[in-house]
């Protein structure tokens, strides 16, 4: 046997009223199906049965007006034996047909200790959950006995955030989003950035790349931003308590995409190695990645980032800085664009955009246009012997 | 497996032990020649001899106090036997003060190994003085240790373990279950004290049982499981040491919880679990915590009427349908 009871559907509900029972008496109904109509003071809805049974008896009929919570009809298998009699009673108590006065003084000596019990009517274990999901308790239609919010109310709450929206799904994060979400947090707040774009000549760097086998352009932007730094060193830091910490070595965060999620794990002394060991590093890191096999040392002591979305066909971007770092190159697609040269004639130029972020807390302008501008000088002088 | 009663079981434990250790002795009443009135101890006079095993006069404070006396001089190992656990009350203070506390009240200078047997439980119109569930009282006297079998295999391993041990143990034996079969092992055994057993696993109400009620509850888990409610039935076959951690590893999954035992509601030993419950995981609560036990007032000696103190496998489905509710 389940009790179908008024349901509350808003904090200020006192009362509802059943404009229309879409389910007879002795007809059979399934958990979802739709089982009444009902009217607030706001709106009309229809009421979902909340379980499989057949509807023994209407309670409350039509046109009605019951205060929530009351019990409006059974819901039971077809030859179970129930004693209705209880609820006719019940209902009656509860029917509005004493004087107007007195009902309201008594509904507000109900709610008064409600109120100081600070809400009611939660079970404990909901409590809990509602505390760790986040989900505030009024509002919430208890659906236990008594009208009690129990911890799949405070599920269903929290999947449904109270809105009219329906959930389509949730999507817990993984350890590595959840690391990603937190730093990236944690950049955007406490590190104060500014991006500078410029476009960068490609027809050297594309001639470099046929020119040297097995070395894809990220291998080549990851190669020159190193031999970028070690002319302007400046970039390759960390700001902590109003100090600036320069490094020797310049290891290379670069940004790997796997069916996993993106992960930034590190190309260590990328100055005193060649493009083919940074190549083929890369491509054990990405397998690694791959593998989920990535671990904390792979990730530890980047100096400065470089994120490559060439790939994706993406132009240019405005990245976020890999705190505690203090610069992340974006590289862009590499594509043929008209060029005006010096002469004033049109060329077509293989072009790429660079995006550089720096924190500004000690990076200013002038100084970014620094190495923003290294950068590029080093990517349209290219030669081969710069990446042995 | 080979099945056997749980008296063979006990048998069987006493046998071993009394093999194992020749300053193990027992005594009681009629537990002699005659084999005890419950047959646990048959055979025991004839294989180890008077000495060893002998019946004492009707006089509960002499049989405890001489276990006492014994087991502090450091020579003996006594296993005595109270023909019914009611009779408790008359050496209460030989167990409650002496058999408890006295290692402790002398710095650890005497050692208590006293395995105290009684027999409990409601079974064949005995009447108030003749079927009560005592094991209680003294979960409010700290220094004794509460086993209470509700399984051949258990009452063995148990009894074993309770002969073995230094500290004084209540070793409570519900009669109906003497008769009662179950898997008992060849080999030998023991069974730690302070260890839960889990006889059925279930995700949706924990029913915590003790002797006799472990069966009721497994029954009433049965028809519950045929409606699709899944209870857990926990044994703590220990109530002192008591295995909280199963409990509450239990609790935190189904947030719902149910304590059947024969003995009065009040005070009962579910009055303390449940209480325990409570303080350390209350926000693991959904429903408020029931308690099934035998009503406050004196058991009749009427083999009509005693079905009405013994907890029903029909009083359990309804309090765990009610619990359902929340």
């Amino acid at each position: 046997m389940y009790e179908v009871k008024m349901p509350r559907l808003g904090t200020t509900m006192k009362n509802g009223l059943i404009s229309q029972w879409l389910v007879e008496e002795g007809q059979e109904v399934k958990k979802g199906e739709y089982l009444f109509e009902l009217e607030t003071e706001k709106s009309t809805l229809e009421i979902e049965a909340q379980e499989d049974g057949v509807l023994r008896k209407i309670i409350v009929p039509e046109d009605e007006e019951v205060p929530v919570n009351t019990v409006i009809a059974i819901l039971g298998k077809a030859d179970e034996e129930i004693d209705f009699s209880v609820y006719s009673g019940a209902e009656k108590a509860e029917t509005p047909s004493e004087p107007q006065v007195q009902a309201a003084a008594e509904t507000e000596r109900d709610e008064k200790p409600k109120a100081a019990a600070g809400g009611g009517g939660v079970s404990p274990r909901a409590r809990r959950v509602a505390k760790e999901l986040g989900v505030p308790l009024d509002g919430i239609t208890g659906t236990g006995k008594n009208g009690i919010i129990t911890e799949d109310d405070v599920k269903n709450a929290a999947g449904s955030k109270s809105s009219g929206l329906t959930v389509k799904e949730t999507v817990k994060l993984n350890n590595v989003q959840r690391t990603m979400a937190e730093n990236i947090t944690n950049s955007w707040q406490t590190i104060p950035q500014f991006t500078q774009m410029v476009t960068v000549d490609m027809s050297k760097a594309l001639e470099v790349k046929k020119e040297i086998s097995g070395i894809s352009m990220n291998d080549i932007i990851v190669k020159t931003v190193s031999n970028a730094v070690k002319n302007y060193p400046y970039v390759n830091s960390r700001f902590k308590d109003n100090e600036v910490t320069v490094f020797e070595e310049i290891n290379v965060s670069v940004a790997v995409n796997s069916s996993h999620g993106l992960v930034v794990p590190v190309v260590r002394n990328t100055e005193s190695k060649s493009i083919g060991e940074i190549a083929s590093e890369i491509k054990e890191l990405a397998e690694k990645a791959e593998s989920k096999s990535l671990g904390m040392d792979d990730y530890a002591d980047g100096t400065i980032t470089v994120s490559n979305l060439g790939s994706l066909g993406i132009e240019s971007g405005t990245p976020i800085i890999n705190a505690p770092q203090s610069t992340i190159v974006f590289a862009g697609a590499t594509r043929k664009m008209p060029v005006a040269t010096e002469s004033g004639e049109v060329e077509v130029v293989p072009v790429m955009g660079l995006s550089i972020c720096y924190d500004h807390r000690f990076i200013d302008g002038v100084a970014g246009a620094g190495f923003t501008k290294e950068l590029q000088k080093a990517f349209e002088n290219i030669k081969a012997e710069d990446l042995k | 497996m080979r099945k056997i009663t749980m008296r063979t079981a006990l048998m069987e434990a006493l046998n071993e032990e009394m093999e194992r250790d020749e300053t193990t002795v027992l005594f009681g009443e009629d537990v002699g020649k005659f084999g005890g009135i419950n047959a646990v101890t048959k055979g025991l006079y004839e294989k180890f001899g008077g000495t060893r095993v002998f019946d004492t006069p009707i006089a509960e404070p002499t049989i405890v106090a001489a276990a006492v006396g014994m087991a502090i001089t450091g020579n003996a190992r006594p296993i005595p036997e109270l023909q019914f656990g009611d009779f408790v009350g008359i050496a209460f203070d030989e167990v409650f003060n002496k058999m408890g506390k006295w290692r402790f009240m002398h710095g650890g200078q005497m050692e208590m190994p006293v395995t105290l047997r009684l027999p409990i439980g409601i079974a064949g119109g005995a009447g108030p003085e003749h079927s009560q569930s005592p094991q209680a009282l003294f979960m409010h006297g700290p220094g004794l240790q509460i086993v209470i079998p509700s399984t051949p295999y258990d009452a063995k391993g148990l009894l074993k373990t309770a002969i073995r041990d230094n500290n004084a143990v209540l070793f409570f034996e519900h009669k109906v279950l003497y008769d009662m079969k179950g898997e008992v092992p060849e080999d030998e055994y023991l069974i730690p004290f302070g260890k839960a057993d889990i006889k059925k696993e279930g995700d949706d109400v924990t029913i915590i049982a003790t002797a006799l009620q472990v069966h009721t509850a497994l029954d009433a888990a049965e028809e519950l499981s045929a409606k699709g409610v899944e209870v857990e039935v926990i044994d703590p076959r220990t109530l002192a040491p008591l295995d909280m951690e199963t409990i509450l590893q239990s609790v935190k999954k189904t947030g719902r919880v149910l304590i059947v035992h024969e003995e009065p509601k009040t005070g009962g030993s579910g009055a303390e679990i449940a209480a325990q419950i409570q303080e350390q995981a209350l926000f693991d609560l959904s429903a408020p915590i029931k308690r099934l036990g035998s009503p406050d007032v004196p058991i009749a000696q009427s083999i009509y009427l005693e079905p009405f103190y013994t907890p029903s496998k029909e009083q359990i489905v309804q309090a765990v349908d009610e619990l359902m509710e929340y």
